[in-house]
């Protein structure tokens, strides 16, 4: 685990997205949709009369704010997909509602909020009950949020 | 009805309700139903409504509700006094005497006469009434008074009073739905036998009679002069046709057949054909039935609501089976008006629009329900005749299908046309009972197959030019069915047809085929891409698929699994033409080698070349020619469709003809061997031809995943065989693909498609020399290894999204390898796979936040186990189920603890690692049961893990996680059902030796399945897995431990399964099995039950036959144990209980 640090250091600066033909994309996987990252919800294809050449049809949900975005594009055209990365941290302490995380390597972070939402209310109530778990922290677009709560299992 | 009214109903001074009659009853009852018609307000309808039901609930209302129905000129208070009096004497029965039921009766019958101009519903309520009294008295009653009734209804059918005809009817339609009812008729509150017992005494003697009026009264109307036009003959029609329905979809009583009587008591799935008892024969079919509706047919024809009715009552009778027909004179007989009265019927140059899809399914089935044989009775030129006025029918549908289609979404022609194409097949396939078929199909098959040819075409000779334009630019979703399975029936039948005439439908073809493709590489020529070239061109694609399509259709049939083989009458014909000298052996050559090079193309053909070569050869030049157009990059101005159907039509093709299997055929033709066959070079060349076009397809339509996807099977079909594999190994362009698969534009292609490449890869590597596969997988699967290599390095630890991608195009890879296992290359895909299994379970690790990548880990892994595992050896398994175990203690590591939670938008697609995970499980159980790996040496002893052993510690992680809102998702459901089921099977000893709570859950999600509607196979599993655990109990003799504790619960369950719920026929017999194996098991339980069950009926009688009902099923002389005799004697005890016990107990 020594060359994590490396490995992420080697990543800042290098672009948070990259092109991809859009017939390659798949449903639950990212996209760029209207300069928002977005997991797609759905993926279907269309085509303007029986001979017409293939479009995608691509909905997705704003990975962050939860919010709907949709577009269509010729399925030889590229869409921008979203570098999306997730880092699984243990909870030290929770100050100001802002979390104080450590992760595998023990390095330790305290920037990121508790966030609204069903997650957020796990993570509170699993701290005053004192109970040991990780957090996974989802980042993409230089933006990063908690999405799930993990027990600690033995290694 | 004679000489009774109101004052008739004589009621006992101290039968009248103690209250009395409240003077304003009236005022209120009439006050209440203004409301309720009023559009009243929530709590005024409230309040109204009470005050009704109130109303219905009163004790002995009989002079009370006559008397109202006399004073109130409200309709509604009428109607629900009728409703009040049905419901009374229903639950009042046994303290009526007959005296005071039939004045009650005669009293109804005479108010619904004196006013003919009450509103239907009221009439139709009063005479269900009246059919309610009449049914409920049938089993008190003597026949003579049920008799009596019906012969003063028939006197009303015959009056002069139309509206007394139309009650007389109705009365009828209520007593033919009360008795024959199927469950759908009044609630009686009876036992079924009730039912069942009044539906036999009906049947066997009023309904007879009531078809005896029907007839006449068919007869009667059938001759009126003109086509009545007044409302109340229209009226008296309609009731007519809907009683004839009711006779002619009557469920008549089998004494013998208890499954059925089981389905009776459910509802009706399906309309069963009419079997009327011998006796009704001279009425079915002397009488001239058939000719009297037909005849009423054409009165009612413009009324859409008659004629279908009408219509429907014609579908039904021509279903006609049974005893009515003792000979094949009778069925002629009935044949024949039949087929007359349908030639009257389509005699008109148009048809109704509702009359369409009737009309054909009428013509179908009189071709398909009756015995073919008997065609031969029918005399010839009435069938010709049929079959004229049949092939018209079957032309114009044809066209109108195509032109009714822009305005339609679901065209009736497209129905009507597929039943009169059944029609024609079914007349080809009996031309073995019945000669003359054969030579009677041939004549009308070349107009049928032009027709449709016709009507599909837009250009010069076509006719769906206008048809085709309007939907030009409609947008189509890849969801929505395209025209190879919306018309796959249409199309079938239509190949069939086109094979009586080979001569003319392949002559036919392959003209269009010509003039298309040379218009086409006009266009290509001068591309200049304008609207109009682009219209232009449209219509010649849209030609050109359907010629491809009906061509594909005609040469070859699709089928899973049997050998696919070139049609009979092709292969005769080309033998023909072959010995006639019309083809020849060089001729045929040179056209199939011309075909192949496009600068050879315009070489002029020759007229001796085989018929079905130089179909298939234009559609090799066409393929070129589109082949040429993309690497002159026109793929802008060319239609993917038409390249799915060339690549489709090379697969349906290839199938049979490519490399073809002389053994298979009696004879076989020269100039196809020749072409096609095995040694010959233009086969060769085909195949290099095909595997171009292949790499071509990949290359130009990456992103059209429906061209990709019929591309790689063609592929498939090319490497699965291995005749025609050989040949496609010595392609470049093979080699070609298979290195340059991890590179784009091939990395590209949808994920499916890149799993199916690289098992075609796979496939060729198969049928490839020892030397020259050593070189081939250097070059092809070597790469895979490095980057795996490479990969789990780089990612180690993490799961850099850089790596993601690697990871995922790796995986889908692996999955494409796995897939590829086959009996005679396990050891090669394993040395393959084996390796990259053991890396994935550190990418697991790495990603395991990434559940995309942990479904393809699950995914590899249970297709590895699926298709390869059966065959490994054992040493070879052992390596498996080690790396197995790993693979589900990591996934356990990262997974378990959390639960799964399933909100309220979660999919099945969301669960899909923990159906694999399943999937997995189950399928390695399968070891234990199939397995046709060597054991090795037979030194090595016992193996140190055994499937078992990996499925239990699959279990233990996947059973907690299965809750009941997780086993709501279909598939998960039936999936975990399976595992359980099959894990009981196999391992019967170790299952009631699983720690306590890890059974207790197995033993909970079984109750849930039997108790949920999860369906008929999950409580299927279900109850095997019960019968494999009570077995294992007896056998062992256990009264102690977890599993036999367990079970005793479930003997009531089962056994309310069997006696109180409701039952589904089909697991009546899988019920049983269990249900004997349980009481097996736990037989003072059982006694117990039974105890219970007979002490809590309320009736002695009850008790009592219930008692002696379980008295011969479990005979106490006869022991409970699990010997093979006892066991299938008490099945066929079951069967009757079952039906004695569910009779009494249920109540309807």
């Amino acid at each position: 685990m020594a060359d994590e640090g490396e490995f992420d250091a080697a990543q800042s600066g290098a672009s948070t997205t990259y092109p991809q033909q859009c017939s390659a994309l798949r449903k639950n996987g990212h996209v760029m949709l209207k300069n928002h990252p977005c997991k797609i919800v759905e993926m279907s294809t269309s085509k303007t009369g029986k001979h017409g050449h293939a479009k995608v049809h691509l909905v997705g949900i704003d990975i962050f704010t939860g919010k709907k975005y949709e577009d269509v594009c010729p399925s030889t055209h590229n869409m921008n997909v979203p570098n999306v990365n997730r880092k699984d941290y243990q909870l030290i302490d929770i100050a100001d509602s802002y979390m104080s995380l450590m992760d595998d390597t023990g390095d330790t972070r305290e920037d990121l909020k508790v966030p609204d939402g069903d997650v957020g209310a796990e993570i509170l109530s699993r701290f005053d009950n004192g109970d040991s778990f990780n957090v996974t922290i989802l980042k993409a677009c230089d933006t990063e949020l908690a999405i799930a709560v993990k027990t600690v299992t033995e290694k | 009805m004679a000489g009774s009214s109101s004052g008739a109903v004589q009621l006992q001074p101290g039968q009248l309700d103690g209250q009395g009659i409240d003077p304003n009853l009236l005022q209120k009852l009439e006050q209440a139903s203004n409301t309720i018609l009023a559009s009243p307000s929530a709590e005024q309808r409230h309040a109204a409504e009470q005050f009704l039901l109130d109303f219905r609930k009163t004790k002995n209302p009989y002079t009370v509700c006559c008397c109202l129905m006399e004073q109130t000129r409200n309709d509604y208070v009428i109607f629900q006094c009728a409703c009040t009096l049905k419901e009374a004497i229903l639950r009042e029965w046994a303290q009526q005497s007959p005296t005071n039921v039939h004045s009650l009766r005669d009293f109804l019958m005479q108010f619904v006469l004196n006013r003919p101009s009450l509103p239907v519903y009221v009439r139709e309520e009063i005479v269900l009434t009246v059919a309610v009294i009449v049914k409920r008295g049938t089993l008190d009653s003597s026949a003579d008074d049920r008799n009596h009734f019906i012969s003063q209804l028939t006197k009303l059918i015959h009056s002069d009073n139309a509206a007394a005809r139309v009650v007389g009817l109705s009365t009828l339609s209520a007593l033919l739905a009360e008795y024959g009812g199927n469950g759908k008729g009044t609630d009686f509150g009876l036992s079924w036998e009730f039912h069942l017992r009044c539906k036999k005494v009906f049947e066997d003697k009023e309904l007879l009679t009531v078809f005896m009026v029907l007839l006449e009264a068919l007869q009667q109307l059938s001759a009126l002069e003109g086509v009545p036009s007044d409302w109340e003959t229209l009226a008296l029609i309609g009731k007519l046709l809907a009683l004839a329905e009711q006779i002619f979809t009557w469920r008549f009583s089998l004494p013998l057949l208890q499954k059925r009587f089981l389905n009776n008591m459910s509802e009706a799935r399906w309309n069963s054909p009419f079997r009327p008892p011998s006796q009704w024969r001279e009425l079915v079919v002397g009488r001239g039935l058939v000719i009297h509706l037909f005849k009423l047919y054409r009165h009612v024809q413009s009324h859409a609501e008659l004629a279908h009715v009408c219509l429907q009552c014609l579908l039904q009778l021509v279903s006609t089976t049974g005893d009515v027909f003792p000979d094949h004179k009778t069925h002629a007989d009935f044949l024949i008006p039949f087929m007359a009265g349908f030639l009257h019927l389509t005699q008109r140059n148009s048809l109704a629009e509702y009359e369409v899809l009737g009309v054909a399914t009428l013509a179908c089935r009189l071709l398909t329900v009756f015995p073919r044989k008997y065609l031969g009775q029918v005399p010839s030129d009435q069938l010709q005749a049929f079959l004229t006025r049949a092939c018209q029918l079957t032309c114009s549908y044809s066209y109108l299908a195509m032109h009714q289609k822009a305005a339609e979404e679901e065209s009736l022609y497209d129905e009507g046309l597929e039943q009169l194409l059944q029609m024609w097949t079914a007349l080809w396939d009996s031309r073995d009972s019945f000669p003359p078929a054969a030579q009677l199909c041939q004549t009308f098959a070349p107009d049928i197959f032009q027709t449709y040819l016709q009507s599909h075409l837009a250009t010069a000779d076509g006719t769906a030019a206008q048809a085709v334009s309007s939907d030009d630019m409609e947008e189509i979703r890849s969801e929505d069915e395209d025209d190879r399975e919306r018309y796959s029936a249409q199309l079938c039948h239509v190949g069939m047809l086109g094979r009586t005439v080979p001569a003319q439908a392949l002559s036919q073809l392959t003209g269009l085929l010509c003039e298309r493709i040379s218009q086409l590489q006009l266009e290509l020529k001068d591309s200049a891409g304008t609207q109009a070239q682009m219209n232009r061109l449209y219509r010649l694609y849209d030609d050109l698929h359907w010629l491809l399509l009906i061509a594909g259709h005609l040469l070859a049939d699709q089928s899973e699994g049997e050998a696919l083989l070139i049609p009979t009458e092709l292969m005769d014909h080309s033998i023909s033409q072959a010995q006639m000298g019309v083809s020849e052996v060089g001729a045929t050559q040179s056209e199939m080698v011309c075909s192949l090079h496009i600068d050879r193309m315009s070489q002029p053909t020759s007229d001796k070349c085989d018929d079905i070569v130089r179909l298939v050869c234009k559609v090799f030049m066409l393929s070129e020619l589109e082949r040429y157009a993309v690497q002159a990059q026109l793929d802008p101005l060319l239609s993917p469709e038409l390249s799915r159907d060339i690549v489709w039509f090379f697969q349906r093709w290839a199938g049979p003809y490519l490399l073809m299997q002389e053994k298979h055929y009696p004879q076989v033709s020269l100039p196809l061997t020749c072409a096609f066959g095995q040694g010959s070079d233009s086969a060769s060349l085909a195949v290099q031809t095909l595997v171009s076009k292949v790499v071509s397809n990949f290359q130009v339509w990456t992103s059209e995943g429906e061209v990709t996807e019929d591309t790689v099977q063609l592929l498939l079909t090319l490497t699965e065989n291995r005749d025609r594999c050989l040949e496609v190994v010595k392609c470049e362009k093979l080699w070609f693909l298979a290195m340059q698969q991890f590179c784009e534009p091939f990395v590209l292609l949808a994920a499916n498609c890149r799993r199916h490449l690289m098992k075609a890869v796979l496939f060729a590597a198969s049928a490839m020399s020892s030397e020259v596969r050593a070189r081939y997988w250097t070059q092809t699967m070597q790469p895979l290894h490095d980057r795996f290599q490479v990969m789990v390095q780089r990612s180690r630890g993490s799961g850099g999204h850089a790596n993601l991608l690697e990871a995922r195009n790796l995986l889908e890879l692996l999955c494409g390898v796995a897939e590829a296992s086959r009996v005679d290359n396990t050891s090669l895909v394993f040395s393959t796979i084996y390796p990259r299994l053991r890396d994935s379970v550190g990418l697991m690790d790495a990603f395991h936040n990434y559940p995309e990548i942990v479904v393809l880990v699950l995914d590899a892994f249970k297709e590895t186990i699926t298709r390869q595992l059966c065959y490994l050896s054992q040493e070879d398994s052992l390596k498996l189920y080690e790396v197995t175990i790993q693979l589900i203690r990591s996934y356990a590591r990262h997974h378990g603890g959390r639960g799964v939670t399933v909100d309220a938008s979660a999919e099945e697609d969301d669960f899909n690692d923990l159906m694999l995970l399943l999937e997995m499980l189950t399928q390695l159980i399968n070891k234990d049961f199939v397995d046709f790996g060597s054991t090795d040496d037979g030194g090595a002893g016992e193996p140190t893990v055994v499937p078992a052993d990996v499925v239990f510690c699959g279990l233990d992680f996947v059973v907690p996680l299965m809750s009941a809102e997780l086993l709501k998702f279909p598939s998960l459901c039936l999936q975990y059902y399976q595992l359980v089921s099959l894990l009981c099977e196999v391992y019967p000893e170790r299952v009631p030796q699983l720690p306590q709570r890890l059974f207790s859950n197995i033993m909970a999600s079984l109750q849930l399945g039997l108790s949920s509607d999860y369906g008929e196979d999950v409580q299927k599993l279900c109850l095997d897995t019960l019968e494999c655990l009570a077995i294992q109990c007896v056998k062992f003799g256990s009264t102690a431990g977890q599993s036999y504790q367990a079970l005793q619960h479930f003997v009531q369950v089962v056994l309310d399964m069997l006696v109180l719920q409701p039952l589904n026929p089909d697991l009546l017999d899988v019920l049983g099995e269990t249900f004997y194996a349980l009481i097996c098991c736990h037989q003072a339980q059982y006694a117990q039950l039974v105890h219970q069950l007979v002490g809590s009926q309320a009736d002695t009688s009850t008790a009592e036959r219930l008692a002696a009902a379980f008295q011969r099923l479990t005979p106490p002389d006869i022991p409970l144990n699990l010997e093979k005799t006892h066991r299938s004697r008490f099945e066929a005890r079951l069967q009757t209980f079952v039906m004695e016990v569910r009779s009494i107990m249920t109540v309807r």
